[in-house]
């Protein structure tokens, strides 16, 4: 009987999200997500003995935000948001924003590079190891970020408010590839819409268990 | 089977500290995390029976010749051999087995007593075999004998290497002259030769029994063998559906020459284990990196430091049969006597490299 890696490690992906407003914090989803082949490819690259030779490329340090999630994405073949953030300045605003969004490239299943996309860095100090076998990351959304998203609809007018429901998270650059760093996705989770504001904040607590 | 070891060393990757470059550059080294070692196992109970059970042997069937290793010095002088033989018992020399050696005809012979299976794998397991695997044949012995749960590799072992012929498991390279004698129920020899070990030549067996395995990049199919010398070998191969572009790698094992001899005649081979270096009880034992291999570990020769590497298990691969099985292709008199059992130095068939070779592939998707 053939199992997938994901399923010899029993390797499970948590995530809970929570809004953040006035200090308190309201827990809005909680569900295990999907691990992606594109966590396979990295380690292939790693232990094949043909990828980077500086380990932190093989990190998980980056994430999208999209707008098209769908519960058919939730297979571990998915390697593209559905529609994730286009422009730095739908990640950080024109405020205040703490997110650090950049673009760089991406890995597509046909390992063909993407034309450039947009991550946001995951501080290594919201990179948390729980136990001897799980990790946690804690993306948090100020309430200066991603807020009044705006695509416009079939008939050409503009949809102010267009809600958030998938997120993703990326290895930084498994290949070792100098002129860009060429993110794959390592997981995947969508969830149930969240129309962004200035009114609060997000919390997303992402946890990676092995075992 | 990946076992909990490698979910330890995938949080290690994802959790290390990128800043620990300003330390120290090799911290955040890949090589740190890749699979650096791999050791070979039987069941538990086999460490006293095979090759390692001398004495009896001397004993009942060569000339009444006791072994003298119980005084703590040299086993097996027998037949007025000087050397240090490694003897097994064959107790199936008939027929297509007449040079060779099959574990589970003495298996068979001790049933009441010998259990031969190995331990069923675990996603728990931090070693290959739990129950003790020290060879208690040798218990008489001055030094602290092994129990790694894997083969030793006291030959290069220097508290414990007058013993290498009954603690096993790798040959000594030819040089050394060392020989490999198979007898009958009768104590005749039926087969013996020099042992021509290519993983102690090459130094790529360390005294605990790891293999190392080289970490030359972007290696082919067509490579392994004349990368041998650097221990295992993994490699790609895209007629074969091994490609880290599609999520799957493959590592070779060869043992080879004197080394499938010794290892058929110790009882053979039954687990396969991969190893890591557990870099957090490295560190916790000042021990920073590059870490460099020597064969010898746990010392530092000149000016070769941080050899003293820490394994953890992080795969293995567990078989009902013996990975060393053999028989003899031909028969007596026949040119080909003797092909394919011990006669020729475990000359399988039309391979050149004298020993059987043992890919396993890692699917990552």
């Amino acid at each position: 009987m053939y199992k997938s890696f994901v399923d010899k490690v029993n390797m499970r992906g948590h995530l809970t999200i929570h809004k953040v407003a006035n200090g308190e914090e309201e827990l809005v989803y909680d569900e295990a997500n999907v691990i992606t082949s594109g966590f396979g490819f990295n380690l292939s690259q790693l232990y094949g003995l043909v990828g980077s030779d500086d380990i932190t490329d093989y990190q998980i340090d980056r994430f999208q935000l999209g707008l098209s999630g769908t519960s058919g994405r939730q297979v571990s073949s998915t390697y593209e948001l559905g529609e994730p953030l286009s422009s730095v300045q739908e990640y950080a605003g024109t405020g205040d924003s703490n997110l650090h969004a950049f673009i760089e490239k991406q890995y597509k299943n046909d390992l063909a590079t993407s034309p450039d996309a947009v991550f946001c860095k995951i501080p290594f100090s919201k990179v948390t190891r729980i136990d001897e076998r799980s990790v946690r990351y804690t993306i948090f959304i100020d309430e200066d970020s991603c807020n009044d998203l705006e695509r416009e609809k079939s008939g050409g007018s503009s949809n102010n408010g267009a809600a958030l429901n998938e997120i993703a998270l990326f290895t930084r650059n498994p290949t070792g590839t100098l002129a860009n760093e060429i993110s794959p996705m390592a997981a995947y989770r969508y969830f149930s819409n969240i129309r962004k504001t200035s009114d609060f904040g997000l919390v997303f607590r992402w946890t990676i268990t092995f075992g | 089977m990946f076992v909990d070891g490698f979910g330890e060393i995938l949080t290690d990757i994802l959790t290390v500290n990128p800043a620990l470059s300003s330390v120290n550059t090799h911290f955040l080294d890949a090589s740190n995390y890749t699979f650096q070692a791999v050791a070979l196992g039987k069941d538990a109970a086999g460490y006293n029976f095979h090759a390692h059970s001398p004495n009896s042997i001397t004993l009942e069937y060569t000339n009444g010749v006791v072994a003298s290793g119980v005084s703590g010095a040299t086993f097996n002088n027998i037949n007025g051999d000087s050397g240090q033989n490694v003897i097994a018992k064959n107790f199936i020399n008939a027929g297509n087995y007449v040079s060779s050696y099959l574990a589970s005809a003495t298996q068979l012979h001790f049933i009441d007593t010998y259990d031969s299976l190995a331990i069923y794998p675990s996603p728990e397991h931090t070693r290959l075999e739990y129950a003790s695997t020290r060879t208690t044949t040798a218990s008489s012995f001055s030094a602290t004998l092994p129990d790694l749960g894997h083969y030793p590799n006291a030959y290069m072992d220097s508290s414990v290497s007058s013993a290498w012929n009954v603690l096993g498991a790798y040959a000594p390279p030819s040089d050394a002259g060392q020989r490999f004698i198979l007898i009958d129920r009768g104590g005749s020899q039926i087969a013996s030769g020099i042992l021509s070990g290519m993983y102690n030549h090459n130094k790529v067996v360390d005294k605990d029994g790891f293999i190392k395995v080289s970490q030359a990049s972007a290696l082919a199919r067509t490579n392994i063998l004349s990368s041998l010398v650097d221990g295992c070998v993994m490699f790609s191969s895209v007629a074969d559906g091994i490609s880290p572009i599609s999520g799957t790698a493959a590592m070779a094992v060869v043992p080879q020459h004197g080394d499938a001899v010794t290892l058929a005649m110790f009882g053979g081979v039954n687990h396969i284990g991969v190893y890591c270096i557990d870099v957090k009880a490295m560190l916790a034992a000042s021990i920073d990196p590059p870490y460099s291999w020597n064969h010898l570990n746990n010392l530092r020769v000149g000016n070769e430091l941080n050899n003293k590497r820490i394994y953890k298990l992080v795969s293995k691969a567990t078989f009902w049969d013996n990975l060393m099985i053999h028989s003899d292709a031909g028969f007596t008199g026949h040119d080909e006597a003797g092909e394919g059992g011990l006669q020729r130095g475990y000359n399988m068939g039309s391979l050149t490299n004298k020993g059987p070779t043992f890919v396993i592939k890692f699917n990552f998707f």
